[in-house]
């Protein structure tokens, strides 16, 4: 039973970082990515890469994997968001970075290969560690540092306020002198070094696999809209029930229907208050 | 729009048949026939999606989950259980509505991305749930597709079959573009707030078409287990997701001609260029992007660009004129109100502020009432009020002793009230014409399948409604400008439709929020020589405007409010000298 638990707890954990990097791009663009997953995707891919193929120490491949995480945030906002947002029609973010995400897993599983590849150990630890193994506390230690990490960056830091900010009235900052498209790039290569980081925390756990990214993407965003739009206590919360859910599920009634309970709670949630657990009641634009 | 250019479309629709209807005479091996009857098959599923993708605007990235229910329903019935493949396909069709309405129930409401990510889940739920149910499905060892019984179990025969329904799949999706509820479906994509305005009931809309583009994947996907003839959940990988939506949005929304090119040409070049074929989604992905960047409004839009530029149309600026005998001829004919609309004390708080604090008017058939007063005193609040985007915090509306305070927007529509907008919102891709037929949306009562079907009680409705937004249009004095396209129309010109809009609604009150903002001096006679007409032909007309000698002018009765509270209310004359409504708002 415990395992159970920590199993649910680390892959909500997972998710719930996912639904962070959601809301660090939303803060600033007021976009939801498709793309949020595969950076994470990414970011388990080019660590496996590094320390498996180029056979660079585990720190190294750390690195590597924020800095590519970081590359795709930045190329993200450059190829799909910078342009797009310019123009009025809303739904076409959604367009240009399905585009974006669709050729980058289609890329990756060109070049890497389409079967999941596990991920190497990173701390030296037997393999009989069972809830004490590393593939657990790792990314539920880094989803919750990373929350941490967030919210002294938005209350301590002046680019913090920055992002905050934009995320109150884009226009009122811009009108305050705040160079709103720089604050949006940073805010897409910070999103996107930590969805690295996240996807090579969680490496061990998923494998480094192509297709790993839209099943983030998906996830990740049900934990965020669980959570509530914009709350990173929202994320990690919704992150943590759905992969409780999703492993006490699986316990008990074996693992076939695991995306049909997960979209289930979504609904649930949806129904039941649109804004989510922690989010903010919006007044309805006239 | 033109004789030539219909001729030249009849043209090639004669030729496109006659070509289609003779291909596997033509074709050159079973391959490219095998080919023709695909592209026929998933032309059937991305006909029905370009109604909710290209015209309602909803981005559905699911429908292979729909395609793959019809797909399994067909095998299990027509193969498992040995159904005639003919009423297996009817029901296969049947099994695509009904999922596309326990998909579209829940997730329509919610907004955009919502939306995508729903029905993106949606297809994964359902390839869990045949690889589960072992029994039924195979697993993922998967079924035999069946073939259909003679004439249609050969090749040529399958192709026919597929060619007739997605032949009857285009008639039906050409008949709803034309129709009112095309007209509908693009306003909740455009401007969903004019949507609710003329009375569209836009949720209920959106999930009828959704419905719609469930019956075609169920059928479409019944017709591809037969062509494949076998069929794995693998059959169904989220790649055909993409390619049925990149086939619609590289055609261009609103178009039925190209998203049909798109899917002709999407599906035949990665067959013949086998690099493509291996790129697979990589291709799609940056397709989508290169369309979404560099033409957003798709090819289908780039070429009628194009060829506008060849051709440049004359857009010379037309001046306004209006034939105000003949709108009110026009408005006099439609009926008049008999009883006023009653404001009882009501009240609007958001949060703390009071935006409208206990007011009180009548707005009575046949009488100018206008509303004035300083920026923020609650004018476009209580037009909020009246037309049903807010709820009043307290207080009655009454219409025939009957208090309306709570009916939705829609509701307000049939009950006879039309209303302007501060900032024109019209349908910037339809034309003049099509912007003012919008506005008869509640008259008219053909339903979704009856206009898919052009029945023809569909027909003689949309001619009245047509003949009677020409003879609107030329009453305020667009009617020389008809058939161009509302983006081309300057300011004044946009002020002038969105009141035609109104005024097919066959109204018995109308509320022009600020009509005069922006027009000239000229425009200003004209707008009141409108504003008259209507009144005299016994409508309630309820003006709020900032040129106050224009009010005073035109309106039979003055309220004017302050931080949310009337301060003085009476005739023209008592308003305009009175110390209080000087002192804040007027000036001395």
């Amino acid at each position: 039973m415990l395992t159970v638990l920590v199993t649910g707890l680390a892959i909500g954990m997972v998710y719930g970082a996912v639904a962070l990097v959601y809301n660090v791009m939303f803060s600033t663009s007021k976009v939801l990515s498709v793309t949020t997953g595969h950076i994470s995707m990414l970011g388990g891919v080019f660590g496996a890469w590094f320390i498996i193929n180029l056979q660079l120490p585990w720190y190294v491949g750390l690195a590597g994997a924020v800095v590519v995480g970081a590359v795709f945030g930045w190329l993200t906002d450059v190829l799909a968001i910078r342009r797009v947002l310019a123009r009025s029609d809303e739904h076409l973010w959604l367009l240009s970075t399905l585009a974006v995400a669709t050729m980058v897993q289609q890329g990756v599983g060109l070049w890497w290969g389409t079967e999941p590849t596990p991920f190497p150990r990173l701390i030296d630890q037997a393999f009989g560690a069972g809830m004490a193994d590393q593939k657990f506390w790792l990314p539920i230690i880094l989803a919750i540092l990373m929350a941490i990490g967030l919210e002294l960056f938005y209350r301590r830091t002046l680019y913090g306020k920055l992002f905050l900010a934009m995320s109150e009235d884009a226009f009122a900052a811009r009108a305050r002198g705040v160079s709103t498209d720089r604050i949006r790039a940073m805010s897409y290569v910070l999103s996107g070094a930590l969805g690295g980081l996240a996807g090579f925390a969680a490496g061990q756990l998923t494998f480094a696999y192509f297709a790993l990214g839209l099943t983030l993407t998906l996830n990740g965003f049900i934990a965020l809209a669980v959570g509530g739009l914009g709350s990173n206590i929202g994320a990690l919360v919704g992150g943590a029930l759905l992969g409780l859910l999703n492993a006490y599920a699986t316990y008990w009634f074996g693992g076939e229907y695991q995306q049909t309970i997960s979209v289930g709670l979504l609904m649930v949630v949806l129904l039941l208050k649109p804004e989510g657990l922690f989010g903010s009641k919006r007044v309805r634009p006239v | 729009m033109n004789t030539s250019s219909n001729r030249t479309r009849l043209l090639a629709l004669v030729l496109g048949i006659c070509a289609a209807a003779t291909l596997p005479f033509w074709a050159g091996d079973q391959y490219q026939l095998h080919l023709a009857a695909l592209i026929a098959v998933y032309w059937i599923l991305i006909s029905g999606l370009n109604i909710v993708v290209g015209f309602t605007g909803q981005l559905s990235i699911g429908h292979v989950g729909l395609l793959s229910i019809g797909a399994y329903g067909f095998c299990i019935l027509a193969g498992k259980m040995e159904m005639n493949p003919y009423l297996a396909l009817v029901i296969s069709g049947g099994l695509g509505g009904i999922c596309g309405l326990a998909l579209g129930l829940p997730s329509l409401r919610l907004p955009g991305f919502y939306f995508a990510m729903a029905t993106m889940a949606f297809a994964l739920i359902v390839n869990e749930i045949i690889l589960a149910q072992v029994d039924l499905t195979g697993g993922g060892i998967g079924l035999v597709g069946p073939l259909f019984t003679e004439p249609f179990e050969s090749p040529s025969g399958f192709y026919y079959l597929a060619a007739i329904l997605a032949g009857f799949a285009t008639w039906m999706t050409w008949n709803i573009a034309r129709s009112m509820w095309g007209k509908g479906l693009i306003a909740i994509r455009d401007n969903p707030v004019t949507a609710q305005a003329v009375g569209v009931p836009v949720f209920r809309a959106k999930l009828v078409a959704f419905v719609f583009s469930g019956v075609l994947a169920g059928v479409s996907g019944g017709l591809f287990a037969s062509l494949q003839s076998y069929i794995t959940p693998d059959t169904f990988v989220f790649d055909l997701s993409m390619f049925f939506f990149v086939c619609i949005i590289i055609g261009g929304r609103g178009s039925i001609v190209g998203p049909f090119l798109g899917t002709v040409v999407l599906t035949a070049l990665p067959e013949m260029v086998a690099s493509l074929a291996k790129l697979g989604n990589f291709f799609y992905g940056l397709l989508l992007l290169i369309v979404v960047l560099v033409i957003p409004e798709g090819i289908g839009r780039m070429i009628q660009l194009i060829y506008e530029r060849i051709r440049p149309r004359e857009i010379a600026s037309i001046p306004i004129q209006p034939e105000p005998e003949k709108l009110h001829q026009v408005l006099r004919a439609s009926g008049q109100a008999h009883a006023a609309i009653e404001v009882k004390h009501i009240s609007k708080h958001f949060g703390g502020v009071a935006a409208v604090d206990d007011v009180s008017l009548t707005l009575s058939p046949g009488e100018v009432h206008g509303l004035i007063g300083p920026n923020g005193s609650g004018k476009t609040t209580i037009l909020n009020l009246l037309s049903g985007y807010y709820e009043p915090s307290a207080g009655d509306l009454l219409y025939q002793n009957q208090d309306f305070g709570k009916t939705t927007v829609q509701q307000r529509a049939r009950m006879g009230i039309a209303r302007t907008f501060q900032k024109p919102r019209l349908l910037p891709e339809l034309t003049v014409l099509e912007n003012a037929m919008v506005g008869a949306w509640s008259e008219s009562t053909s339903g979704f399948m009856a206009s898919a079907l052009a029945l023809p009680h569909v027909g003689a409705e949309d001619r009245i409604v047509r003949e009677r937004a020409v003879e609107l249009l030329q009453g305020v004095g667009l009617g020389a400008v008809m058939h161009r396209r509302a983006n081309l129309l300057d300011h004044a010109q946009q002020r002038f439709l969105e009141i035609a809009r109104g005024l097919a609604l066959r109204p018995k009150f109308i509320l022009l929020d600020e009509p005069a903002g922006g027009l000239t001096s000229v425009e200003i006679e004209h707008l009141g020589s409108v504003i008259r007409a209507i009144s005299k032909a016994g409508i309630g007309v309820l003006l709020v405007e900032h040129h106050t000698d224009f009010v005073f002018r035109v309106c039979d009765k003055v309220t004017t409010l302050n931080v949310g509270r009337m301060i003085k209310h009476g005739t023209a004359e008592q308003v305009r000298h009175d110390p209080e409504v000087i002192r804040v708002y007027l000036g001395a």
